[in-house]
Order: C-alpha cells, then sequence, then structure tokens
C-alpha cells in the first residue's frame, strides 16, 4: 500500500494540490506527498496542526497519524512533531502574508482559503468589550479540504424533487458529514436542471466562501449556469439582497443556526422561494426541534456520520419517515 | 603630428565630461528610483488599509498600474507567492529583490532597506500592518529629502570632475 495523499494525475486533485502547497510548509507537503500506508481511493479530509503534537491526517477511512517519513504510526509519539514555527508559517500562508485581510475572518474562528478550504484556527483570544477582537497565540489549525464531488447531488435530487414540485429541504449531519459537498452538487444539479427536470434560477448565500470557493471574483466550483453567487456576506443581508435583486426561485444557504439567518429564511419563504439548507445535527429528531416550528422545510436529511457520503434518513414533514441507506455518487 | 594630438585630447574631453554628465544624471535617476518607490507605497497602502486586499492581489494590481520595471518586479512577486513551495514571505521578497532589482538605479544601502521592507509584511492587525509601512515611508522620504539637499553639489562636483580630468589628460597627452 503506497500513495501520496494528494495525487498527481487527477485534475481535481492536482488543484487541491497547488492550494494546499501554497499554503503548507515544505516539511508537511512533503509528509503529504511520500505518505505510505493510506489507500489511494481515501480522500484526505483533514489536516491537524496542533503545536506539540504529532500531524494527523483524517481521510474518508478514519484518521492516521503520520511519520516525518510518511508513515503511518498509531503512536502519538513516533509522529511528526508539529513545531510553533509550521503553525505560525502555515497560517501566514493560508492569509498569504496578509493576515489584516483576513482579521474579520480570524476573529470568527476559521478562514476559507483559494479553493474553499476551510481553516479552523485556535490560540488565545483578545477580549474588546466583552468580544473577540483577535487572536493571538495561534496554536492550532484544522485544515478542512474541500472536495468536489461533482454527482453525489443526483442521488438525492431524484429521491427528492423526481415528478415531484420543488420543495424546501435541510440537509444535517454532525461535523464533518458531507453537508456543504452534498449542498454543493444539489445547487448544480438544480441550476443545470436534468432530462425530465428544467434548470432553476438559484441564489447561493456563501457566507463563508465554501459553497463557491470565489477567488478574485470568480466561481471556482461547478454551482451550474443559473446561479447567483453572493459571496462572504452574511445569509440575512444576503437573503434579502438576491430576493431583491435576482428573483431567485431557490435560496441556498450553508450551516444555518442563529434567530437571524431563521428570519431571514422565512422571509424568503413568504416570498415565494424554495429553501435548501444544511445545519448541524446529530439526527432528525434534533433537526426537527430545532426547525420544524419554522414551517419552512418539507424534507430533512440525515447524513451518516460515520461513513461520509451516506445518506441516513430522510424525513418529510408530512410524516413519512424513510430509513435510507442510499450511497452518495463516488463515495 | 600635432593635429593629431589636438583630435585625442578634444575626444578625451568630450568623453570624460560626458562621463561626468552621465555620473551627474545618474544621481537624479537615483532620487527618482526612491520617489517611485514611494509612489509604490502609497498604491500598496490604499489597497491594503481601503480595500483590505491581500498581498497577491496588490502586487497584481501593482504590475499592472506601474510601468516597467517595477511592474515586473510585482508580477514575478505574485507568481511567486502563488507559487510558494514551503517559503516565507521574507524569502519570497529577498529572492525578487536580489534577483529584480539589480537594473533599478540605487546606492546599495537604499537597496538593502527596500530589501528589509519583506519583514514588514503579516502583522494581523490593520493598523499594526499601516504603522510598520509608515515607518518605511518615513524613512525613505527623510532619504529623497537628504539626497535632494545635496544633489546640486554632488551634481556640479561631477561635471566638473569630468571637464577638468579631460583637460589633465589632454594637457599630459601634450
Amino acid at each position: 500500500m503506497h500513495s501520496c495523499l494528494i495525487h498527481y494525475h487527477e485534475v481535481n486533485d492536482m488543484k487541491i494540490k497547488k492550494e494546499l502547497e501554497a499554503m503548507l510548509t515544505k516539511e508537511v507537503s512533503q509528509v503529504l506527498e511520500k505518505c505510505k500506508g493510506i489507500k489511494k481511493e481515501e480522500e484526505l479530509l483533514e489536516i491537524r496542526l496542533n503545536i506539540g503534537q504529532p500531524l494527523i491526517v483524517k481521510c474518508k477511512g478514519g484518521e492516521y497519524i503520520l511519520k516525518r517519513n510518511g508513515e503511518v504510526t498509531k503512536d502519538f509519539k513516533e509522529g511528526l512533531y508539529v513545531t510553533a514555527n509550521m503553525v505560525r508559517d502555515t497560517f501566514s500562508g493560508a492569509c498569504k502574508y496578509s493576515a489584516y485581510a483576513f482579521e474579520e475572518e480570524v476573529r470568527q474562528g476559521f478562514l476559507t482559503i483559494e479553493g474553499g478550504h476551510r481553516i479552523g484556527i485556535v490560540g488565545q483570544a483578545i477580549m474588546e468589550e466583552g468580544r473577540v477582537k483577535n487572536l493571538k497565540y495561534i496554536s492550532g489549525l484544522n485544515i478542512r479540504v474541500a472536495n468536489e464531488n461533482i454527482g453525489c447531488g443526483e442521488v438525492l435530487m431524484k429521491e427528492i424533487y423526481n415528478h415531484r414540485e420543488l420543495a424546501s429541504a435541510l440537509i444535517v449531519s454532525m461535523p464533518g458529514g458531507g453537508k456543504t459537498t452534498l449542498l454543493r452538487d444539489c445547487i448544480r444539479v438544480l441550476s443545470e436542471g436534468t432530462g425530465i427536470r428544467k434548470g432553476y434560477r438559484v441564489g447561493v448565500v456563501d457566507e463563508r466562501g465554501e459553497l463557491g470557493a470565489a477567488y478574485r471574483g470568480i466561481i471556482q466550483n461547478h454551482l451550474g449556469p443559473r446561479t447567483d453567487l453572493l459571496d462572504r456576506i452574511s445569509k440575512k443581508e444576503g437573503i434579502f439582497m438576491l430576493l431583491r435583486s435576482m428573483a431567485p426561485e431557490i435560496i441556498a444557504v450553508d450551516e444555518i443556526g442563529s434567530k437571524e439567518d431563521e428570519e431571514a429564511l422565512h422571509r424568503a419563504m413568504l416570498c415565494g422561494c424554495k429553501l435548501l439548507a444544511t445545519a448541524h445535527a446529530a439526527s432528525i429528531q434534533e433537526a426537527r426541534i430545532r426547525f420544524e416550528s419554522l414551517g419552512i422545510f418539507e424534507y430533512y436529511i440525515l447524513l451518516d456520520a460515520k461513513h461520509v457520503g451516506r445518506i441516513q434518513e430522510i424525513y418529510q414533514s408530512t410524516g413519512i419517515h424513510q430509513k435510507k441507506e442510499a450511497l452518495l455518487c463516488g463515495s | 603630428m600635432w593635429q593629431l594630438k589636438l583630435i585625442g585630447a578634444a575626444m578625451i574631453l568630450i568623453g570624460s565630461t560626458i562621463l561626468g554628465l552621465e555620473k551627474s544624471k545618474k544621481e537624479e535617476n537615483k532620487i527618482r528610483t526612491l520617489q517611485d518607490i514611494n509612489y509604490m507605497l502609497v498604491l500598496l497602502k490604499g489597497e491594503m488599509v481601503y480595500e483590505r486586499a491581500a498581498l497577491p492581489d496588490i502586487y497584481m494590481h501593482l504590475s499592472q498600474k506601474l510601468s516597467k520595471p517595477y511592474n515586473r518586479f510585482f508580477e514575478g512577486l505574485c507568481e511567486e507567492m502563488e507559487h510558494r513551495r514551503g517559503r516565507t514571505m521574507e524569502q519570497i521578497w529577498r529572492e525578487r529583490v536580489e534577483n529584480s532589482t539589480k537594473d533599478w538605479v540605487m546606492e546599495e544601502k537604499d537597496r538593502q532597506e527596500f530589501l528589509q521592507l519583506g519583514n514588514f509584511w503579516g502583522y494581523i492587525d490593520i493598523s499594526l500592518q499601516e504603522s510598520a509601512l509608515e515607518l518605511y515611508k518615513e524613512k525613505l522620504e527623510y532619504r529623497i529629502k537628504e539626497m535632494q539637499s545635496t544633489i546640486k553639489d554632488r551634481q556640479r562636483i561631477y561635471s566638473m570632475l569630468g571637464v577638468l580630468s579631460g583637460l589633465f589628460l589632454g594637457i599630459l597627452l601634450f
């Protein structure tokens, strides 16, 4: 078993490789390239860098500790020791040495880089008047690799939209369950249309820049020809702007949860738009407790947190409950 | 025979005068280079502070706005940053300054100062980043003033040295 985690021969991986290489330190890049003991099919999902801890990568098959020579080990002590310099340089690389340009994102504890990869940041918070002003002594980074999985949304779209009216749906799972990847492809499917369905005008509010991964104003991911994307704007403002200006038939947003989000979604629903959203929840029941009272969503889709890329359950607000084990494309 | 000597002496005189004038012109160009760098900083600061643009984007914009040889410098810098290959910003800046500013008319100590600018990038706080740039800008403006205050004297010396050395060599030839 030998493979490098970022394969050279595939176009998508090539893109990921370039984006990560521009950010990671030479040492970490080399370890990922030399990586032995992880199957080639295993998609890279996360890279964890915590000062004083070993380098950990998360793939579809699980979590691996990597040694300096790229071998996988189970012993924490044998892993490549992450230094303060590694974390600092990776952070600087992720910001392209322009940390000032990402001040607002750093304050929220994450930043999204070219390609839609999201980097979680931990460190010591600098507080001012009871709110986080900035982070200092950055001690750890969690790089979540955005893997565009074209085609994975078709299974779900067929399942809930085939021969039926357009409906609002909420995709839920635990963190890392593949919600954003699935939502991204659902947007593409709805925007492109299928043989039996026309394409819809989809408005996307990409608060964290993960859906479209727009770079210098150009959408990097495939979101379809009828998609209008508002990048790095709050859901509330973005939804209102789309409603006012772009006449969307469907509005898609990632990771809803706040009261403001709910109000904006409700407003969109009253305007006749259908909604496609994701949220963190461990079960359909939990999602229903939180969102059913809003009366927005007709479908609740639970993804399997243990097996990324599997639909575990679909619930229809009319009361129909389906236990699904549908496998999404390419998973 | 004396006619040939006269022609030779005249040519030496013209040559050394031209050299003197060239040297004097170079002094002017040194100030112009520093003024160009100062102008770059104004543009850079504007994009950084008011647009909050990231450095590669700023470099790209500068490469489009500035003329030769500065546009090439920033174009290259932008490309290098896109393919960082594990290097730090300081290293990228250093490499670029060392390789691409050889044809810029400036004194070595000014080049070293420009090289130090590479250490000023990457502050997380915008006001700190702005202050760091401002500090370099102040130093630069002071240096420009210093050079401007002495340029007339230096230019006069170079021009006179050119003419006098030409005359001296001409007389020696006779």
